[in-house]
């Protein structure tokens, strides 16, 4: 390997990043000048073309941000709270990539892979992972313009880790692996570099369906101090998933929530189908949750109802 | 959270309006904020750099909401148990099949059954009871007391709503649900059904008597009469045209007798030697109409007819005959239903009539002189179908299905009984055969009356079937079918 070539490659890559999210940044203080007040009024364009440049930038995880920042749903009662969490979170990682060499090595991955630097999957494999029988949470769909994206949460019955198992697929194609939600398999999985892992890649499996018993969050402050942990470490971290038990569907103030036995409560995403289905399950009896989400407002993909497992 | 506010405040006004100052931000900000301050003139630099430790500060310090909101009041347990793995495992089957009628004869099975579905495919079958109205009592007993308990969260669901007194369906129903409750009623109690009318009939609009009075030809009687007379003086022309209609199913009514006395006058049927008096036949005569009751034109009866093959009194004879039970000929004629039908058939004007009285056979739902006049007639009569026994009827079919497949098939799909598998492939020939017609949404819909045993005489399918994915598409209808009733064999 060319190892003068790739300094070289790695250096410009570096300076069109540093040259985007500086654009990046004078866009960001432009709109906090003129007030975010007429966000909801601006054209698509505005929006499309910094995501534009940012794509040009090499910088394609920014650009994903600036699309969802778009995407915002401003007639929402509280966009304004949200809009500007996002900026912010925006904002930490430009402001972490200006002082990537004063950082964790762990945390400028995080950055890095937040910006779209890719990681190499074969590298990745090379490493130690953690074997374990991992049970499969649930499964996401995200359909993107060109792609999909599946995203398969687990939780290692003796490690008590939870990871994300990514896979693209374009066209159809590109499908590697298909785990079935409620099961488990016995396999090593190596996690992305991070200060606080959660995505991770299957350097190799055994396959297995045994039956696995899972530790669970008991109340809402146990998520809550492991979020803040989480939170301590890496500010802009994103949604996780959980296990919780004991908890009920309550119906306040016209939204679902669920309630823990303490009484807190924490909200179950408006973008839930599945309520229905979730509450036909629980009869109002406390269940056993597995959602993914943060800060106050959780998907549920899966509930255990007198231990027989169910997908939402 | 007054801090965050002034935060986002800030945000919405821009900081070219507006700025932060130490004062809206809690003390725990103080040397950060002198510190920024100190280290940047930038005003929106200032702001992103407060704002983003703000974040993070706000983040980790969230505390959880509590509610003092009441728990929802548990679901009662369930009467009834749940259905086996394998019905399940059918039932999903149907509703990957998005099959209606397959989902019919599923509820079907589990009512029978006295068996409930797993909660968690509750709502999947209470957002299908939404559009399928026919559904809707299957499902609610196939849900059971959790269903009955989830329906109070969905609006939508509000049809899962139980009316608790038969006053209150009466009273304060949906026009649907007072319409099957008068149904209902009369199948069961048909005076009771006709009392309740009664007592409503001045509060109701004329458009809901002309509905609901109609349901008074469930087990119509004599018993009606006097009530449904009494209507002839009601000011819609709408309820007058039910009442008269309902008054002509009633074989013992006034105006079925009045038919009765004026086909006495002017039917003749006499018996004539032929063939140099070798062979006698029976000779049909209508004798000239004249001098008829006004009454008998309001009834319905036309005075002239419309076809130039069929005279005036010839018609005015034909429609007293089709509002006139079959039997009463033989009173009149002192001959045998058979000998009635010979003459019918033989004689020019008598074959004329002859449809008459088969209208009059579905009418007044006589069994005996269905069953003569099937083996009589040329053409279908969906009336003399409905009325034959099993076996006759798979009969009177399969002489139909090749000189009148439509009608047939029309008759055939509407019955609730499974077809024979020569009745199936009777249809099937011809249904195939017109592939344009009769499409998917066809056999999604008969796949409940097709017999199970056509999976293992594939062959039938294989001859004439236009279309590979035709077949398979029936052959996978037909396999979910079979497991619906091998999963529910053992409980039967």
């Amino acid at each position: 390997m060319d190892e003068v070539a790739q300094a070289k490659r790695q250096q410009s890559r570096h300076q069109k990043v540093s040259d985007g999210i500086d654009e990046l940044k004078l866009w960001i203080k432009d709109l906090i000048r003129n007030g975010i007040l007429s966000a909801p009024e601006k054209p698509l364009t505005y929006w499309e073309n910094m995501a534009k440049r940012l794509i040009d930038a090499q910088s394609p995880g920014l650009s994903r941000m600036i699309t969802n920042l778009g995407n915002t749903n401003f007639y929402t009662e509280n966009w304004q709270g949200s809009f500007l969490d996002q900026l912010l979170k925006i904002l930490l990682i430009i402001e972490g990539y200006h002082n990537l060499s004063a950082l964790d090595p762990a945390l400028q991955e995080d950055i890095k892979s937040s910006i779209g630097f890719t990681q190499n999957q074969e590298e990745l494999k090379e490493q130690k992972g953690i074997t374990d029988t991992w049970f499969v949470l649930g499964k996401q769909v995200v359909e993107e313009d060109t792609y999909t994206t599946e995203k398969y949460w687990m939780l290692g019955q003796q490690s008590n880790k939870y990871a994300l198992i990514l896979q693209f697929v374009f066209n159809g194609q590109g499908r590697s692996i298909s785990l079935i939600p409620g099961s488990s398999i016995e396999a090593e999985l190596v996690y992305y570099p991070s200060v606080a892992p959660l995505r991770a890649i299957i350097k190799s499996s055994t396959g297995s369906n045994q039956t696995v018993s899972l530790n669970s969050h008991n109340t809402w402050k146990d998520v809550l101090d492991e979020e803040v942990r989480i939170y301590s470490l890496l500010p802009f971290s994103g949604e996780r998933p959980l296990v919780i038990s004991n908890v009920t569907p309550v119906l306040s103030d016209n939204q679902w929530w669920l309630m823990d036995t303490a009484k807190d409560i924490n909200l179950i995403s408006p973008e839930f189908k599945s309520i229905y289905k979730l509450l036909a399950i629980s009869g109002g009896n406390p269940v056993t949750i597995a959602a993914v989400g943060y800060h106050n407002t959780y998907e549920p993909i899966a509930c255990w109802h007198k231990e027989q497992f169910y997908i939402l | 959270m007054e801090f965050r506010n002034n935060i986002i405040n800030v945000a919405l006004l821009g900081t070219s309006k507006k700025q932060l100052s130490s004062a809206d931000l809690t003390e725990d900000f103080t040397t950060i904020f002198e510190h920024i301050n100190s280290t940047t003139s930038d005003t929106e630099e200032k702001y992103l750099q407060l704002a983003g430790v703000a974040f993070n500060y706000h983040q980790c310090g969230t505390i959880n909401r509590t509610t003092d909101q009441s728990p929802l009041k548990i679901a009662p347990i369930e009467e009834k148990s749940l259905c086996s793995h394998n019905s399940i495992s059918s039932l999903k089957e149907v509703l990957n099949a998005e099959n209606y009628s397959l989902l019919g004869l599923w509820l079907d099975h589990c009512q029978k059954a006295h068996q409930i579905v797993s909660h968690e495919i509750i709502p999947q079958l209470f957002s299908i009871a939404e559009t399928q109205k026919n559904l809707r009592e299957a499902i609610k007993n196939c849900c059971g007391k959790r269903g009955e308990w989830l329906s109070q969260f969905n609006p939508d669901w509000s049809f899962y709503k139980e009316i608790t007194s038969e006053d209150d369906t009466w009273q304060t129903g949906t026009p649907e649900q007072r319409k099957l409750f008068l149904k209902n009623k009369r199948e069961t109690d048909p005076e009771g059904g006709r009392a309740i009318l009664q007592q409503s009939w001045n509060q109701e609009s004329a458009n809901t008597k002309t509905e609901l009075l109609r349901f008074l030809s469930i087990n119509i009687s004599f018993e009606d009469e006097a009530w449904l007379k009494s209507l002839l003086n009601e000011k819609s022309q709408k309820v007058k045209d039910v009442v008269w209609e309902l008054l002509k199913l009633i074989p013992e009514s006034f105006i079925v007798n009045e038919y009765k006395s004026l086909l006495e006058l002017n039917l003749i049927l006499k018996k004539e030697k032929a063939i140099a008096g070798l062979i006698s036949k029976i000779v049909i005569e209508i004798k000239p109409i004249s001098s008829i009751n006004e009454l008998i034109y309001k009834s319905g009866i036309d005075k002239l007819s419309s076809s130039k093959e069929i005279s005036d009194d010839e018609y005015f004879v034909y429609q007293l005959m089709a509002y006139t039970p079959p039997s009463y000929l033989e009173t009149l004629f002192k001959l045998s239903p058979e000998e009635i039908v010979e003459a019918l058939t033989k004689d020019s004007i008598g074959k004329k009539l002859l449809p008459a009285v088969i209208s009059a056979t579905g009418r007044f739902k006589d069994k005996g002189w269905a069953l003569l006049l099937s083996h009589h007639t040329d053409k279908f009569y969906h009336e003399l179908a409905f009325l034959l026994p099993a076996d006759e009827q798979e009969k009177y079919l399969l002489r139909n299905i090749d000189q009148h497949p439509q009608e047939v098939i029309t008759f055939s799909s509407n019955r609730n009984e499974e077809w024979s598998v020569a009745l199936a492939t009777g249809i099937l020939k011809f249904t195939f055969s017109q592939y344009y017609q009769y499409n998917r949404s066809f056999y999604a819909k008969i796949i409940g009356l097709l017999p199970c045993s056509l999976l293992s005489q594939v062959n039938v399918l294989d001859t004439q079937v236009q279309s590979e994915n035709m077949k398979e598409y029936i052959l996978h209808l037909l396999a979910i079918k079979e497991n619906i009733l091998s999963s529910f064999k053992k409980l039967h």
